[in-house]
């Protein structure tokens, strides 16, 4: 399939430059298709609960065939936040350990972990430069009592990729958990647990995944199940048989020994149907070729807002690049209501004016940007 | 009272209503207890956020309005108040958040019916026993909760008694007004699944003394899976710590939704500190819509036309000999009306041959069922009619 055919699939392109993926995503046709099939079998009869099982399974698989993990190595819950919050009450954390965060993060990526200091968890903040934590920031900030590294793959702005595999690799000879914000990386990024050698990694289906609100992902390694115990519990994430409509009169906790412990009651069941086409649609273009088009992409509008005498706060090498440009301009909000008035949709995070960019996205259409924004009167 | 006395002094006008469910067209449903079938303006609702995602890629201010109507409307149902009221994603999640909230102690306890509570009310309160936390299982009367025997089992280290507002089966009510103001005078946090009770029967926390009550949006509230509501008291919310936080959870102000508060932070007023990451706005679409339309009845009105129906079909059964659980209709009957021994079978079907073929017989003739603990489990709605439940009497009758 090629861009242009992508492109097609979308309709929000016809009227306006989206570029605000990162914020999240304008449905594909593909996804209200499946939601109106979705609807309308519920409006006439309710619907069928063995299919959704046997979607969540399917999507399971998918998504794990997309980050390079196993199945039972993945969770499906109703966003990022909950990923994180699973992570942060799992990870055994004594009175007087800490973990490492940092400014970059998102709002989500922090206050999971600040929750923990009613526990006596200390949170410690690694340094950035220009959104990065390196290596040697965080060897400068651990110590013996460090247990886990929360870290964004992409930040949210201005868009850097951490170099998590080197400093997945740093946290492991230390025992220190490394746990993964990929939000902003997951269906721009070609993800891989395994190269990256993380422990637990959350994201979200609203954004690069084309789903509606309310689905998120959460990976946890084979090897650290046990160790990670979840703390919301319902009887989605025990044992089967028990976990599939089954109830006794005698009740024990037996979790599940694969990520499904981390499931609990019914789930969104229209959502995981629309992720299950999304996934099927990315597995088939590719995620390396994705991954390409995206910092090809991402490459073009930095040159252009360059070449026009814009401040770019983004990284510009390829490697340390995703698929977010951050802009400076002065008042960001104006301008983004500016744009919004001509029918360019982008967002104002951390005083930048945030462009993020999707499968659907030209060169032309970065072009027409770049000339539209030299117009601004501000 | 006469079942047909209580169908007739409900407004009339609910016997109109199963026009607004084109399931009605081609199906008698009585399957409430297991999810709704949609009104045609949940549809409707979710077509028009749909369209606005897909064409306009969507506005988010005007997705958090959505939210906060959401939010006033399920407040105004329970008679709550909006802060007390959070977005979950169904029933295990609120009842999850309130038990890990708590400042648990070893020697604590937290009284329940396990034989009659669904398994999702369960679990999240053996998960405590690894802090020390007593579970008193107190057994079922009679297919019942027990609320006087649950309240001889209190005593000063009891934090919680929970209860559903109407078991999964066999269907009955609990006292919830009784067992409530005893819990409040006891300084007892009282936790209510209403999974199967809110949107048909009226609610009030405030009459019934609920501390919290969890439900999702898929059954009497005519909406989608994968959403629900958690309403907690404020006096019990602004003492309970969130163990999942994130940043709706936090008191940033008016300032935007993904900027970086202080590092010590304020949690929300009251229950809105469980917010946690962003909403499903779809189904909060959905749910907007169906509580608008619930409105419009009125809850008393729809709680009386329901239970009316169930009294109709209840009384029918045992007219025709089946073994309604229960009895003849009284005060334990809500809108779910079931057949046959409680226990007889697995989760989903049923052991005794006569049972497993009438309900062969109902689904064959477009008839929409559950079969729970081995009885049948026929669940009603709005969008059932005295018509619907002749129906399914004459199908009974001629069942081979």
């Amino acid at each position: 399939m090629d861009w242009q055919t992508v492109r097609s699939h979308f309709p929000v392109t016809q009227e306006y430059l989206f570029f605000d993926l990162a914020n999240k995503c304008a449905l594909p046709r593909f996804a209200t298709q499946v939601i109106q099939e979705y609807a309308a079998k519920q409006e006439r009869h309710s619907g069928d609960k063995h299919e959704w099982f046997r979607t969540i399974e399917e999507a399971r698989g998918r998504f794990a065939q997309l980050v390079n993990a196993h199945p039972t190595e993945i969770a499906i819950l109703k966003n990022t936040s909950e990923g994180l919050n699973i992570a942060a009450n799992g990870i055994p954390f004594k009175a007087g350990d800490n973990v490492v965060v940092n400014l970059s993060e998102h709002p989500n990526n922090i206050y999971c972990w600040l929750n923990l200091q009613r526990r006596g968890v200390e949170v410690r903040w690694a340094p950035t430069r220009d959104g990065e934590v390196t290596v040697d920031a965080l060897a400068a900030t651990v110590d013996e009592r460090t247990r886990a590294l929360a870290i964004a793959l992409v930040t949210y702005a201005p868009g850097n990729r951490n170099d998590v595999k080197a400093l997945a690799a740093f946290c492991r000879e230390r025992g220190i958990y490394t746990v993964v914000d990929a939000v902003q990386a997951v269906g721009t990024l070609n993800v891989d647990v395994v190269d990256l050698g993380v422990d637990m990694l959350a994201t979200s289906g609203h954004k690069a995944l084309f789903v509606p609100h309310g689905v998120g992902l959460f990976y946890c390694r084979r090897e650290r199940l046990d160790d990670i115990a979840p703390f919301y519990v319902a009887r989605s994430g025990m044992v089967t048989p028990v976990a599939v409509e089954h109830d006794t009169a005698h009740y024990e906790l037996a979790l599940a020994p694969t990520a499904a412990r981390y499931e609990i009651g019914n789930n969104n069941y229209l959502g995981i149907t629309v992720l299950n086409e999304s996934l099927k649609y990315l597995l088939d273009l590719g995620m390396a070729r994705i991954e390409l088009r995206m910092v090809e992409l991402s490459g073009y509008l930095t040159e252009r807002l360059l070449a026009a005498g814009f401040e770019v706060l983004s990284p510009r090498e390829v490697h340390r690049r995703s698929a977010i440009v951050c802009v400076r301009v002065a008042e960001p909000a104006r301008v983004h209501t500016w744009l919004l008035a001509r029918k360019v949709i982008t967002t104002c995070r951390r005083d930048s004016l945030r462009l993020s960019l999707g499968i659907y996205n030209t060169e032309t259409e970065i072009d027409a940007f770049t000339d539209l924004l030299k117009t601004y009167p501000g | 009272m006469d079942a047909e006395r209580i169908v007739t002094t409900a407004s009339t006008a609910l016997a109109d209503a199963h026009r607004d469910f084109p399931a009605t067209e081609h199906l008698t449903y009585m399957d409430v207890a297991a999810r709704c079938v949609f009104p045609r303006c949940v549809r409707e609702a979710m077509d028009t956020h749909l369209d606005h995602r897909m064409f306009e890629g969507g506005n988010k201010p005007k997705f958090f309005e959505l939210i906060e109507e959401t939010r006033q409307r399920f407040a105004t149902l329970v008679h709550a108040d909006p802060d007390e009221i959070a977005f979950t994603k169904n029933v295990s999640e609120g009842l999850n958040m309130v038990a890990t909230g708590l400042d648990w102690r070893p020697g604590d306890n937290v009284i329940l019916c396990p034989e009659l509570e669904h398994p999702n009310n369960i679990y999240p309160w053996l998960n405590l026993r690894r802090l020390g936390v007593e579970i008193r299982a107190v057994p079922a009367r009679a297919g019942a909760i027990p609320v006087e025997d649950m309240l001889a089992r209190a005593d000063a280290r009891t934090r919680i008694i929970t209860a559903s507002s109407v078991t999964f089966a066999p269907g009955f009510r609990t006292d919830l007004d009784m067992l409530g103001r005893a819990c409040r005078e006891r300084g007892i946090l009282f936790v209510v699944d209403a999974a199967q009770s809110v949107g048909v029967l009226a609610t009030d926390v405030r009459r019934s003394c609920i501390d919290a009550l969890s439900v999702s949006t898929q059954k009497g509230l005519l909406g989608l899976y994968g959403m629900g509501f958690l309403y907690c008291r404020r006096e019990w919310a602004e003492r309970m710590q969130p163990a999942y936080l994130a940043r709706f959870g936090v008191d940033l102000g008016a300032s935007h939704e993904a900027a970086m508060g202080e590092f010590e932070f304020r949690l929300q007023p009251s229950a809105r500190r469980f917010d946690l990451g962003n909403y499903n706005f779809l189904a909060a679409a959905a749910a907007n819509a169906s509580l608008q339309y619930l409105q419009k009845w009125g809850a008393a009105a729809v709680e009386v036309y329901v239970v009316g129906l169930a009294h109709s079909l209840a009384r029918g059964m045992l007219d025709l000999g089946l073994p309604v659980c229960g009895g003849a209709p009284g005060a334990h009957l809500a809108h779910i009306v079931t057949v046959g021994a409680l226990g007889a079978g697995g989760h989903d079907s049923t052991e005794d041959p006569r049972f497993a073929s009438l309900h062969k017989h109902l689904i064959e003739n477009q008839v929409r069922l559950s079969i729970r603990r081995g009885i049948l489990r026929f669940s009603l709605h709005v969008h059932n009619t005295l018509c619907d439940v002749e129906r399914v009497l004459d199908l009974v009758k001629r069942a081979p």
